[in-house]
């Protein structure tokens, strides 16, 4: 005893001394204690917080847990009025739209669901809007790949009519083939015929560009519909048209077939379609705020302002259908594990006593699964000024399966971030995997960092790496595809027995390492030259 | 990593550093350790116990059961073994709540519940009845050190017994001086008359002698019965209860006595049983509902050959959950009763993993539920220990903290009782402390309304732990008027406890728990490290107790 007594704090110090020799990065990777995750994880994903639905008492526990966890490591408040909260407005708008097109002076009106669906894009009761009808074929104007669907027309106070998806669709040599890009989502077409000035968007309908089909349609756009408060734009309405409403309406110019080819050729121009859609949206209107909670550990000296941010969300599906007798929706993996693991990051910091240049942020998002809402209201009121955000580090779903030989994130191709990250892939002895059908799905536009790339930051979403230690090939993708086939969003999505924390501990340290990397450069990170978030990228710094 | 064969030799050497040479190289550890007790950390605590979100974290109500969930969250995050149940955190607390219906017939008079009686099943049955004659047992005391037997030579087997309340001392007041308190207790009665073979006991209720009124005792055991399992059968007693002074009289009557003339009789030296002559009917059924409920234990690994014994650190994480509104608030936060105490446990034992403590005794970290229902997590710990009690070596319980003003001077109840006491005061007196003095008001107070026997400490100082209860109140606060820590706890107890207002708003002060819980982590240590287990006082109450417990096969 006396001896142990003795040696102790011998022990102690050499330790410290070498802790110092080591790299900050190193530290900071060093703190990540695998209990820390497990310990959040435990509280987050148990029946008591009841699946963290945004608005309910479950996402509330979860929040203020978050709150308190950042509270006891000494960060400083980051969300609204110097407390860790940031308030998310949201509504939610059930549409019963009426609406009709006028063609040759003849009026046909479309019938809902069967023809197309509809929503408002004013947070109001009631709106209608009347405009001529213009196809923009792909509806994409994405200078770094010489395209402009808009050239040339001035669509102020119209209804554009566009395709979804992208032209690599059919020629894979243009933008980047079967690879989604953003241009092909469905939110993007809506926000740029809002910034061309439109007053109404529909979407053609069918199931290879959209990859999903009208059942998907008419069960998803209708109902209530949540999103983020939002002031009104030029643009009232969006909504799909059916492919038979839309070759109908496509018919006079040609027929849909031969638009879309025309579309998905370079030089493409808009093509006016001599018809006109005018609507009317009543909603049922309901609107709820939820919080992203953040925390501050600031940076020092002059870089101090600018922020890394470590972030994930704590939501979750709340209480739903019963399978099985249970009813509670824990979201262990989805996404209880991802904030355990920011806590676990704030906790690696603070106990490394690593400071950097910039400050790092660590950040729990709020309603990802109601569509990102938490995240998008940031990129919209951000309590730190987007050109001070250097990155945003996002963790949706970690690794339980075990410890790996591989790593990956979405978005390592986007932006200067990927060498950070494949450095400290490096330095924890872990090979950066490629995930070819994540960048097919486009699963980079499905989480929250998405929101922040959008307005010009730097982002990417860690991902498993499936090459599991001790277990045979293929095991890891195996336990992937049951998670996504039997536990994905269903009550099921528990703490199991046989999970280990050490997988999450090693993403989580090369997750530290790219903070403090990124946290310490000279400048901030730069998106690659054909992102299409560059050109965001630069209006966000200038 | 020890090298065999040093073993023996620093078994050797250890009691003599121990002894004689409270040495830096141990000193040094405490005071690391202590130093790692963080404001930050029991701020955060704090908060989010007595947040609304957590709805007062009532017994058997989710609050109650998030709270629970938090703490075995937070052990796990420090890495702490789970030592309940299992290979769990939580340690079972076997609670029901039970509701009684009753019937009491005087041959043909019918009673009213609750005006003219109340009762209650004292076993698990879920129905009983007893029937025959009465029979008046006086006080129903045996207590040969008073030279005292209301049984003498009656056999009540199978019968139904009536016993006054209180004790002869209420009447005659050379008799019973001294003696035990609860011979004038209800419990106490009944269980007398299990041991003595009666069918059912009914206490004699009377103004005079209780300081309750007869309605609030009729309405408690008219609503839930919070209370551990019952054993499944108090020997052949069935039924107990309390009987209304009126309703005795009518019964004394009925049998051609005389009621005060009978009650005079029993304060007198030599009295004996009288049968009653009339006959009862008494009918009780219950309904029972298990309340979930648990203890959450995490354990901090001593090292070497003491590591199997333990201490206990331990604070009641339940307070009274949502209640009736006062000033349009009803959730009774407690945040300092016992968010405090539960915050300063999660506190230490962050300071002993972050301060790397190696303790040789391990440490058990508890939060205790069912507490305000009557002290029943920690009862039923001690009931079912997840460690033998012989290897409990102290514990220190905190329930409440002072969150007012620093203070000069700090206080733990029981320290006179035990060997404890003076590690406590060294600890006191290492971050700079005083001994709040005796005859201060606040431990006045303390002695008057019995604290030390009113929170989680007391089950085990009666099972012969040696226990110390972290006192919230102070003397002395640092600038303000002498005298101000009594007006603080008066205030406290006045206007706060058991109210919805205990909670954050009452203008509480994390920073003033920091030095509190500094004095704690070094009591604790001292008595992890020290070599022998701590002892009872001479003349501490609990002597015998801690003697039967260290002696104890197991």
């Amino acid at each position: 005893m006396i001896l142990a007594c003795g040696l102790l704090p011998l022990t102690a110090d050499r330790s410290a001394l070498t802790a110092q020799q080591a790299s900050p990065a190193a530290r900071v990777a060093k703190a990540v204690d695998p209990d820390v995750i497990r310990g959040h994880l435990l509280y987050l994903a148990d029946d008591a917080l009841e699946g963290r639905a945004p608005g309910t008492r479950g996402g509330d526990l979860a929040a203020k847990y978050v709150a308190a966890q950042f509270a006891r490591l000494g960060l400083k408040p980051a969300g609204d009025d110097n407390g860790y909260l940031h308030r998310v407005l949201i509504v939610s708008l059930d549409p019963s739209p009426q609406a009709s097109i006028v063609s040759g002076g003849r009026e046909w009106p479309l019938e809902y669901e069967r023809d197309y669906v509809m929503w408002s894009m004013h947070d109001d009761s009631v709106v209608s809007t009347g405009g001529d009808l213009v196809f923009a074929g792909y509806g994409i104007v994405a200078p770094e790949y010489g395209w402009n669907d808009y050239e040339g027309t001035d669509v102020k106070g119209k209804v554009v009519v566009v395709l979804v998806n992208t032209p690599g669709l059919r020629d894979s040599t243009l933008f980047r083939g079967k690879y989604l890009t953003y241009y092909g989502r469905w939110t993007y077409k809506i926000e740029e015929a809002e910034r061309q000035g439109a007053a109404g968007l529909l979407m053609v309908h069918t199931t290879p560009t959209a990859t999903y089909g009208w059942a998907t349609v008419t069960g998803s756009w209708t109902g209530p519909q949540t999103r983020v408060a939002r002031k009104s734009g030029p643009l009232v309405v969006a909504g799909w048209l059916s492919e038979s409403a839309s070759d109908r309406l496509l018919q006079p110019a040609g027929g849909l077939q031969r638009l879309a080819e025309a579309a998905s050729r370079k030089g493409f121009r808009p093509v006016p379609l001599d018809a006109r859609l005018g609507t009317t949206v009543r909603s049922a209107i309901q609107r709820s705020e939820t919080y992203n909670v953040l925390g501050r550990r600031p940076g020092r000296g002059p870089k101090a302002s600018e922020a890394v941010i470590i972030g994930g969300h704590y939501d979750h599906l709340g209480f739903g259908p019963a399978v099985n007798g249970d009813s509670v929706y824990n979201g262990a993996e989805d996404n209880a594990s991802g904030t355990a693991a920011v806590l676990a990051a704030a906790e690696a910091f603070h106990r490394s006593g690593v400071t950097t240049a910039r400050s790092i942020v660590f950040m729990a998002f709020a309603a990802e699964e109601s569509g990102l809402l938490g995240s998008t209201a940031y990129a919209a009121r951000p309590s730190i000024p987007l050109r001070n955000i250097a990155a945003v580090l996002n963790m949706d779903g970690m690794n339980l399966y075990g410890r790996a030989r591989d790593i990956a994130a979405l978005g390592l191709d986007q932006s200067t971030l990927g060498r950070a990250f494949t450095a400290a892939a490096r330095a924890e002895g872990l090979r950066v995997s490629v995930n070819e059908d994540a960048l097919i799905k486009g699963y980079f536009f499905r989480s929250d960092h998405f929101p922040l790339a959008r307005v010009g930051v730097p982002a990417i979403s860690l991902q498993k790496g499936l090459d599991i230690v001790g277990r045979p090939a293929g095991w890891g993708q195996q336990q992937e595809d049951e998670y996504t086939e039997h536990r994905y969003h269903q009550p099921d999505d528990e703490i199991l027995d046989w999970f280990s924390y050490d997988g999450a501990a090693q993403q989580l340290r090369v997750i530290a390492r790219t903070a403090v990397l990124v946290a310490e450069a000279p400048r901030q990170p730069k998106w690659a030259a054909g992102s299409e978030f560059r050109e965001a990228g630069e209006a966000r710094v200038r | 990593m020890r090298a065999p064969g040093l073993t023996g030799m620093l078994a050797l050497a250890l009691p003599l550093a121990a002894h004689h040479r409270p040495v830096a190289a141990q000193q040094q550890p405490a005071a690391r350790v202590a130093q790692a007790v963080n404001a930050d950390v029991f701020a955060a605590h704090l908060t989010l116990l007595a947040d609304d979100a957590l709805e007062g974290r009532g017994t058997g109500e989710r609050g109650g059961e998030t709270a629970a969930k938090y703490l075995a969250a937070q052990f796990a995050r420090l890495g702490l073994e789970p030592a309940g149940d299992a290979g769990t955190y939580y340690h079972h607390i076997p609670l029901v709540g039970r509701r009684f219906t009753s019937t009491l017939r005087l041959s043909a008079d019918t009673l009213v519940p609750g005006e003219d009686f109340v009762a209650y099943l004292a076993g698990t049955d879920t129905m009983a009845t007893a029937r025959g004659e009465a029979v008046f047992v006086g006080y129903g005391i045996v207590a040969p050190e008073q030279r005292w037997n209301d049984y003498a030579g009656a056999d009540v087997r199978g019968k139904i017994v009536v016993a006054l309340a209180g004790t002869p001392a209420d009447q005659d007041s050379a008799l019973f001086r001294d003696a035990r308190p609860e011979y004038a207790f209800r419990q106490y009665k009944v269980d007398e008359a299990a041991r003595r073979g009666a069918a059912a006991a009914l206490v004699v209720y009377r103004g005079g002698v209780m300081p309750v009124p007869w309605p609030s005792i009729a309405q408690s055991w008219l609503g839930e019965q919070v209370q551990l399992d019952p054993p499944a059968r108090a020997g052949s007693l069935l039924i107990g209860g309390w009987l209304n002074e009126p309703a005795a009289r009518r019964l004394v009557e009925q049998g051609g006595a005389d009621f005060r003339t009978l009650a005079e009789s029993a304060a007198r030296p030599g009295f004996r049983a009288v049968p009653l002559r009339a006959a009862l009917d008494v009918g009780v059924a219950a309904r029972t509902r298990r309340i979930p409920a648990a203890n959450v234990v995490g354990r901090l690994p001593g090292r070497g050959s003491l590591a199997g014994e333990a201490v206990v650190l331990g604070a009641h994480y339940d307070h009274l959950g949502i209640g009736a509104p006062v000033a349009e608030d009803s959730i009774y936060n407690g945040a300092v009763d016992n968010a405090s105490g539960t915050a300063g446990m999660l506190t230490v034992a962050e300071a002993m993993v972050r301060g790397a403590a190696r303790p040789a005794r391990s440490v058990l970290f508890v939060g205790f539920g069912a507490e305000e229902q009557g002290l029943l997590g920690s009862e039923s710990f001690v009931n079912r220990p997840p460690v033998p009690l012989r290897q409990i070596a102290a514990m220190v319980n905190l329930d409440a903290l002072n969150l007012t003003s620093e203070s000069r001077d700090i206080a733990a109840l029981g320290a006179e009782l035990s060997s404890l006491g003076s590690l406590f005061r060294s600890a006191a007196a290492a971050e700079g402390y005083r001994l709040t003095p005796r005859s201060s008001p606040v431990l006045v107070e303390a002695m008057q309304q019995d604290f030390f026997n009113r929170s989680d400490q007391a089950p085990f100082a009666r099972a012969g732990v040696p226990a110390l209860f972290l006192y919230a109140a102070a003397h002395d606060l640092v600038g303000r008027p002498a005298g101000a820590g009594k007006a603080e706890l008066d205030r406290y107890l006045e206007r706060h406890y058991h109210q919805p207002s205990d909670d954050l708003r009452q203008g509480l002060d994390p920073r003033v728990a920091v030095r509190q819980l500094r004095v704690v982590t070094r009591t604790l240590l001292a008595a992890a490290n020290q070599r022998s287990q701590a002892v009872w006082s001479a003349n501490a109450p609990y002597r015998s107790a801690g003697e039967r417990r260290v002696s104890r096969d197991q």
